[in-house]
């Protein structure tokens, strides 16, 4: 397989509920081989996309192609080539691991070593004959992205995967996902909305926000969109956000309260310096720095509320 | 292995520590055991010297038919269904190389085996308890033993539930609460119950149709499993098809 080929491609995707948008005009392209992350705060339109992408709902408008061939028409052929992980796992309280992977191995296809190999790859071997109503939510978690994983399928696609995971879950989690790539060809398509998350496992990415994509490449290219940023604590901080918006300057609001301001360099500083406490605005802090992915990624979904901050 | 029957064999599988197998072989056995009170009671009449004791048990075929069998039909049908709802089982089973229509079909086969496995287990007990009752009142007929008569009226019963599985079935596996599929079954079998006597409407309800299957009355128990098996095919076949069309949210 080479970077030319599209497994997933989406174009002018589009789903509404209601009055509500979720997925607008999304064109998505993730090359083979690649591990993509897709970003975007909590009700951005994720999950709503991979719903479509699994052929769970119906887009409104617009197309989606697994393989190079459209879902509608190859669905089942798509599917048996795509493990994925929705949102929690859905396994059978009343089964036992195994059983739970069994079901899936039958379904696919696969031959019987490939549920010993999925409980092997997630450490559930020991656990594998407890019903599945006894285990923890991490436990329930690595079983999930062992039935996603089971039989090794070419796609991968997995709605945030580390949910309820602890730190070593989710660093093992992480390693798990970088070395699929080359250890089996696999394509892997991941969504977080944490980018910290994400930026260290994937090649691609693609934020959403507000059911738009407003950013897709590699990685390497969102990291060159870092350029000098300030930061600023202000009171109030309306007003004071309101006046940088009139000098020219966007901001965001972090958790924190702090306000971040893109593309801003040492004499745009110290203008909107005197502007602010001429305008007797109280400025506690205000300092140039070298923005973070993190601040790329909260100015293009505009949205620093929404964040949770690990 | 085909593709449906692997959707089978999977459900089936599913199956495993749920209290589906134990309510197929409970419940009819409940209702051959209270026929044995209410023979009991009236012994003076129903096991009186040279009465058949088989078919003084057999009536246990209607009681079940009227209350138990539709009743049963729910319970199975929202265990089939609440296994997909909790936990949201539907979006990973729907995202495997299935087709949604096989999910439905193999669902409402297996139901349909259930309520089978029930008849079967309810036809046992009957010449079980026959032979107990003739055993501890050596005063009746020690035979002709009814083998045709209790098997054709609990074949006409299962084959008349069709219409009634497959209503039942989509209601449980359409609706995520428990308390809609529970509630229509409930409240369709006590009306069935009130209007069985009532031959113009209830010969058109499909709660009904077991009970009248399983009547000696005239030429209704025949019509009763032709619409029972009609019905259940078409609407296993509407069902179905709604059912495939909707969001898996």
């Amino acid at each position: 397989m080479n970077g030319s080929v599209n497994i997933i491609e989406t174009r002018g995707l589009v789903r509404r509920f209601g009055a509500l948008t979720a997925v607008d005009r999304i064109d998505l392209d993730v090359p083979a081989g690649c591990i993509y992350g897709f970003l975007g705060p909590n009700g951005a339109g994720k999950t709503t996309t991979i719903r479509l992408l699994l052929g769970l709902i119906r887009p409104d408008a617009g197309e989606v192609r697994l393989f190079g061939k459209p879902l509608r028409g190859f669905r089942r052929e798509s599917l048996a080539r795509t493990g994925s992980l929705v949102e929690q796992p859905s396994l059978h309280p009343h089964l036992t691991g195994r059983e739970n992977l069994e079901i899936v191995r039958i379904l696919r296809r696969r031959p019987r070593k490939s549920v010993d190999k999925a409980l092997a790859v997630v450490r559930l071997e020991k656990e594998a004959d407890r019903l599945v109503g006894t285990y923890s939510l991490g436990m329930r978690q690595r079983l999930g992205l062992a039935v996603a994983g089971l039989g090794d399928p070419e796609l991968l696609i997995l709605d945030e995967p580390t949910n309820g995971l602890d730190p070593a879950g989710i660093r093992e989690i992480r390693l798990l996902i970088r070395s699929l790539p080359g250890e089996l060809g696999m394509t892997v398509f991941l969504s977080s909305h944490l980018l910290s998350e994400v930026e260290q496992v994937a090649s691609h990415a693609g934020i959403v926000d507000r059911g738009r994509l407003v950013f897709q490449g590699k990685m390497a290219d969102l990291a060159e969109m870092k350029g000098p940023g300030l930061e600023i604590r202000a009171r109030p901080r309306d007003k004071a956000r309101l006046l940088l918006a009139e000098a020219g300057y966007e901001s965001v609001e972090r958790d924190d309260g702090a306000l971040l301001v893109a593309d801003a360099d040492e004499a745009a500083a110290a203008a909107l310096a005197r502007r602010l406490i001429e305008a007797g605005i109280d400025v506690s802090h205000l300092a140039l720095r070298r923005a973070t992915l993190e601040d790329v990624f909260l100015k293009m979904t505009g949205n620093g509320g929404e964040r949770s901050s690990s | 292995m085909n593709s449906f029957l692997r959707i089978l064999r999977v459900e089936i599988l599913k199956l495993r520590r749920t209290l589906a197998l134990v309510l197929a072989g409970v419940t009819p056995l409940v209702v051959v055991v209270l026929q044995c009170f209410l023979v009991l009671h009236m012994k003076e009449k129903s096991l009186a010297p040279g009465a058949n004791s088989w078919e003084a048990v057999s009536t246990a075929i209607l009681f079940w038919a009227v209350l138990m069998l539709p009743l049963f039909v729910t319970l199975i049908t929202s265990l089939l269904g609440q296994m997909e709802h909790n936990g949201d089982q539907w979006k990973s089973l729907f995202a495997q190389p299935v087709r949604r229509g096989g999910v439905y079909a193999a669902k409402i086969l297996v139901a349909t085996g259930l309520v089978l496995a029930a008849h079967l287990v309810l036809a046992c007990g009957i010449f079980l308890a026959g032979a107990v009752l003739h055993l501890a009142f050596p005063r009746t007929a020690a035979g002709p033993i009814p083998w045709a008569q209790v098997s054709l009226t609990a074949g006409k019963a299962f084959l008349a539930s069709w219409f009634v599985i497959a209503v039942q079935a989509f209601i449980g596996l359409r609706w995520k609460s428990f308390v809609v599929a529970a509630s229509a079954g409930i409240v369709a079998t006590i009306t069935s119950v009130l209007m069985i006597n009532s031959d113009r409407w209830s010969r058109f309800f499909p709660w009904s149709l077991p009970a009248i299957a399983a009547s000696k009355a005239g030429t209704a128990p025949g019509y009763a499993v032709a619409l029972g098996i009609a019905g259940g095919l078409l609407a296993a076949l509407l069902g179905g098809r709604l059912f495939v069309r909707r969001d898996v949210i």
